[in-house]
């Protein structure tokens, strides 16, 4: 049995990572959307514990149901699949990103009845093997856990891009249903029936893979490890698409000239350039300046080098590609010296807080070192036309008051996208056109649109209407920028986050009032263990970069951390079996103190002290949130709880660390109080379980 | 009660059986196409949202007809939104307050601006002038690409104004040196009250009333602005009704018949074409489109062919390609359209203009600059030929 829950653990894991690049990719990458999928997965596995706990308790011959689920699990991803790329067209007309709701439904839709059945799978496997209960859920636990941790480290550094998606569900299947086959049906009939389900699921799945590649035009297509990078060559013109969404297009020079010329006429000397991320046409804008040096740091290697290779940034003799993470190279230049007359970034605005840190003041604080007395620091922001809506607004004063933060002169440009200059000295703005002239540049857009789009009017209008409100500065740990994003993008759609947050908010209360102590303490387990993790990723990502396979790396050190304790605490609870309820209290009160010592210690230590801690922590936090999985299977099935309750809990409780941390502590209060939260929550687990046990 | 193995396996088979007959059908329809683009985005009537007592900016509205029971009908767009006391209209700016339709946005712009008379974009009347810009929050459309969103999609409670009432408007006008006030960048249609006064008493004091509009409006209250207004740039957004309806929640009919009147009543028109990969790109729509300008507007009006960029909710197009952009340029000129121009793709000669007899450069545009202006009193510097439009004398 354990050897079966290994497998689907492993296999749960493989279809988990392609349901998240499946509808990133159609969906676009933000925390929200991660969050529906991990909420999703995580409470509807738990809503599938309960329910096998009741179907367990009433089926005469578990046995039969229990290799049914086993099977459906098997072939169900080859549906998800399908289902993922079959209505998320229907969730939105073309071309329009679906809405936040939409999306929620597509996943529910899409995943739920998967997760559904992976819960069902824990009692109903305890029904069949009729091993002793505490002992067997944890033996379970401990397998699914451990095969998630081989699951997810073999897709983060080997399938993730080598493997498309449907190669890794086949391996996902081929996995679960050799290890199922002892559990296979015995009738050759039904035999036959899952048989022919397989092949049918397969067929569906290849079909919606034609689906999915039929977008007219795309002669390109690689997943890399931050995301889906299509081209699309039509009538001439060259698109890039990231996700799904145009992010480079030929012949479309405005923003290019826009984030070169803007800072490089404001210097009287501009040599040397660098550029975080680019904008189509920004190599060929600089080269106008023969610059001695243009650096372009883009971490994705296979976007830098499919850019260059389409033309859609110039080869040049002064360029210099680097795929590396903008904070080391930035970092690393200024260990070395290296200084700059012009630097730019041209990443998207944060949808994540992976892309937030190269928006942040201890950022600007890194690119002011490394730039020329002279220098100037630009990015661009999308958002104003002819009005400054409030999500825009909010935007734009934060992302000034992070500038001001760092440099005494800001000053803001209208266009295409409004450009944020910073620098020592004076800002020119309307002198940009004229020394375009002087130096003999000719542009296509900047200069012979400047006086349509940069008027006193709009200038006043976008100072007045940015300055009148105070604005929190973005920080590492106090990411607030990435939240203004969110509330552009739910506005877009017209939609409002409070009534998901109502439906989890409901959801929760209903599963926390069905609860027992010991259960209470498990879904506070639950939680801690994904705030930890979720909190864990961010902070990585923080001081490490957006590195696929170390972000990779923090989840993995979550999950095997959260397999020792299982291990562990199965191991203490048969040793010493009346003592569960100690057991949980003593571990409860060990959780509270490590999120203290991890909430202090953040943004105290620096360096590669900072990154040894994070680990440590996320490794300890999530051991202990295993640990109390046995004692609590015990303790609860000693007060005559089914098993099914103790997943269902430990499930839902990491679906509501997710969205309460994740979502709407972390981007509001900063990740500090993300972990303040998590501690209060185990705090309360703590006094209830007290007050129980009185 | 216990569920024996026939039971399981039947409820098991049911279950299985409903998943892949509705799976199969949705998955079969969306693959012919049946699902998408189906939905008509066009808005609806806002119940009960429209403020208790009229404010300091609201105005009897010009056009609408009092029904039983204090209900009013709305009838300046062709939705003609039936609404009770406390209604708000599609448009979000016009509300019965007690069975009187009011304007709410009269004298309380959101954005005002100093543009080029070309950004409008309008090539043929007083070049290199500049248009006093202003628009109020509500739009008749729900466009999926909208750029000025933030307005248009929107209450007038949920937007920052400037008290600015029509006096004021010419006022400043005047003072910036402007040549014309533009009722322009969310929809005019929807504040006309704000839009007629304004361009009323504007043009008692020289200043041109310039309409840039989708051109949803209904024909009286559209004659009655023909008196008051110099121009329109009308937004004849698809040539199909069906994509009118799932791309701007609006029709195609009434804007045909607001261009034919706009032109019958000898205001200066030009007629604007965003190009959107896979939704108005179809060469076939374009010569249908170009055959009923011809034979209802004849070939003088200027048409313009703007590219695309993702905006708004339609974000996951690439944008169109400018050879496309150029192509329908060529195909139009090529029905008989004199004048046909090309938009959103930098410098490029198919923004000049070009004497449609004798082939001369006429105006070259380098943006919003004018650096070549060949045009003498209205007619061709080098042929004589009448060229249409208002030109500074």
């Amino acid at each position: 049995m354990r050897r079966l829950f290994f497998a689907a653990g492993f296999s749960a894991a493989l279809v988990q990572m392609v349901a998240v690049r499946e509808i990133l990719a159609r969906a676009g990458g933000n925390e929200y959307v991660i969050s529906v999928i991990f909420l999703v997965w995580l409470a509807g596995s738990g809503a599938g514990a309960l329910a096998g706990g009741l179907l367990a308790r009433r089926l005469q011959e578990p046995r039969l149901a229990f290799s049914f689920f086993l099977c459906a699990l098997a072939v169900f991803p080859q549906f998800m699949f399908a289902a993922i790329t079959v209505f998320f067209p229907v969730a939105a007309v073309a071309g329009v990103t679906p809405g936040f709701y939409a999306t929620a439904a597509v996943i529910l839709i899409a995943a739920g009845p998967y997760c559904l059945m992976a819960g069902i799978l824990y009692p109903l496997a305890l029904a069949v093997s009729s091993a002793d209960e505490g002992d067997g859920a944890a033996g379970i636990y401990l397998a699914d856990t451990g095969g998630g941790v081989a699951g997810f480290l073999l897709f983060v550094f080997l399938l993730v891009k080598n493997a498309g998606s449907a190669a890794v569900l086949v391996v996902a299947a081929v996995v679960l249903a050799a290890a199922a086959w002892p559990w296979r049906p015995r009738r050759r009939a039904l035999m036959a029936a899952a048989l022919a389900t397989a092949c049918v699921s397969v067929a569906v799945m290849f079909g919606a893979l034609a689906t999915a590649a039929h977008r007219a035009g795309v002669v390109e297509r690689h997943d890399s490890g931050y995301g889906r990078v299509e081209v699309v060559e039509r009538e001439g013109q060259t698109t890039v698409l990231l996700n799904g969404r145009p992010a480079y297009a030929s012949r479309t020079p405005a923003l290019a000239e826009m984030l070169v010329h803007v800072p490089a006429s404001q210097t009287r000397n501009p040599a040397r350039f660098l550029f975080i991320g680019a904008a189509a046409g920004m190599v060929r804008e600089a080269e106008k300046y023969h610059p001695a040096r243009i650096d372009y740091v883009e971490v994705d290697a296979d976007l830098a080098r499919i850019l260059l290779e389409r033309g859609l940034l110039a080869r040049s003799a002064s360029l210099r590609v680097t795929n590396r993470d903008p904070r080391r190279f930035v970092r690393h230049q200024a260990e070395q010296g290296g200084v700059y007359d012009v630097i730019v970034v041209a990443a998207p605005e944060p949808e994540t807080f992976q892309e937030n840190r190269v928006f942040t003041v201890e950022f600007f604080s890194m690119i002011r070192r490394i730039l020329a007395p002279d220098g100037v620091f630009a990015f661009a922001a999308e958002g104003y036309e002819n009005y400054l809506g409030p999500a825009a607004r909010a935007r734009f004063a934060c992302l000034r008051a992070t500038m001001k933060a760092v440099f005494p002169q800001v000053a803001m440009v209208p266009g295409v996208r409004t450009v944020f200059i910073g620098r020592e000295g004076e800002t020119r703005t309307f002198a940009i056109p004229a020394v375009l002239a002087a130096r003999g540049i000719e542009t296509e857009y900047l200069a012979p649109f400047f006086r349509g789009e940069v008027t006193a009017e709009r200038l006043r209008y976008l100072e007045e209407e940015v300055g009148r409100d105070e604005a929190a500065a973005n920080r590492d740990l106090f990411p607030v920028l990435p939240g203004l994003v969110f509330a552009g993008w739910f506005a877009r759609s017209a939609a409002t986050p409070v009534l998901f947050a109502v439906i989890c908010a409901a959801f929760f209360l209903f599963v926390v009032l069905r609860l027992d102590a010991a259960e209470y303490v498990l879904m506070g387990a639950g939680f801690v263990a994904m705030a930890a993790e979720t909190v864990a990723i961010f902070s990585f990502a923080v001081l490490h970069g957006y590195v696929y396979e170390q972000v990779g790396l923090v989840a993995g050190l979550a999950l095997a951390g959260l397999f020792c304790g299982i291990a562990a605490g199965r191991r203490t609870a048969a040793a010493r079996a009346g003592d569960a309820a100690a057991l949980l209290f003593a571990s409860d009160a060990a959780v509270v103190m490590l999120l203290a010592a991890w909430g202090w210690g953040m943004g105290r230590l620096g360096g590669g002290t900072a990154v040894c801690f994070l680990l440590v922590m996320t490794f300890a936090v999530s051991m202990l949130c295993g640990f109390q999985f046995a004692p609590a299977a015990a303790f609860s099935s000693a007060r005559g709880r089914g098993t099914a309750g103790v997943f269902g809990a430990d499930l839902a409780g990491g679906g509501a660390g997710v969205v309460v941390c994740g979502l709407l502590v972390a981007p509001r209060f900063g990740i500090p109080a993300a972990l303040f939260a998590a501690a209060l929550v185990k705090a309360a687990g703590l006094f209830t379980f007290a007050a129980t046990r009185r | 009660m216990g569920i024996d193995r026939r039971d399981f396996i039947k409820g098991s088979v049911a279950l299985a059986s409903a998943i892949a007959v509705g799976g199969g059908g949705v998955w079969l329809a969306a693959r012919r196409g049946l699902l998408s683009r189906s939905s008509d985005i066009t808005g609806h009537v806002f119940r009960g949202q429209g403020p208790d007592s009229p404010g300091e900016f609201a105005r009897e509205g010009m056009f609408y007809e009092k029904m039983g029971g204090k209900s009013a009908v709305c009838s300046h767009c062709p939705h003609r939104c039936r609404l009770a006391p406390g209604d708000l209209g599609i448009c979000r700016n016009r509300a019965n307050i007690n069975g009187v339709v009011y304007s709410l946005v009269y004298g309380n712009p959101c954005s005002v601006n100093l543009d080029p008379v070309e950004k409008k974009p309008l090539f043929h009347f007083l070049p290199a002038t500049t248009a006093f810009s202003i628009a109020t929050a509500g739009c008749n459309f729900r466009c999926l690409n909208c750029q000025n969103w933030e307005i248009s999609q929107r209450r007038p409670d949920e937007v920052r104004h400037r008290r600015l009432f029509p006096e004021e408007v010419v006022r400043e006008a005047q003072k910036a040196g402007a040549a014309s006030i533009a009722y322009t960048y969310s929809e005019p249609v929807t504040f006309f009250e704000y839009m007629f006064d304004t361009a009323s008493l504007a043009r008692n004091h020289g200043l041109r009333g310039l309409l840039i509009s989708n051109g949803y409006i209904n024909p009286e209250p559209l004659l009655a602005l023909c008196r008051v207004m110099d121009a329109a740039n009308i937004n004849l957004k698809a040539f199909d009704e069906t994509t009118y309806r799932s791309l701007d929640g609006g029709g195609l009919a009434p804007v045909l018949e607001a261009l034919k009147i706009l032109h019958s009543e000898g205001v200066h028109l030009e007629v604007t074409h965003l190009v959107i990969p896979g939704y108005t790109d179809g060469v076939d729509e374009l010569k249908r489109m170009c055959a009923w300008l011809l034979a209802n507007l004849g070939p003088d009006v200027p048409l313009h062919f703007l590219r695309f960029f993702p905006r708004y909710r339609l974000d996951r197009l690439e944008p169109t390609p400018v050879r496309v952009i150029e192509e329908f340029r060529r195909i139009a000129m090529e029905e008989g359209i004199h004048y046909a121009y090309t938009g959103n793709i930098g410098i490029s000669t198919g923004a000049n203009t070009w004497c449609h007899n004798c082939g001369k450069l006429l105006v070259e545009r380098k943006g919003y600059l004018i650096p070549v202006m060949e045009i003498r009193k209205g007619r061709c510097r080098y042929c004589g030929t009448r060229i249409p439009g208002v030109w500074p004398s």
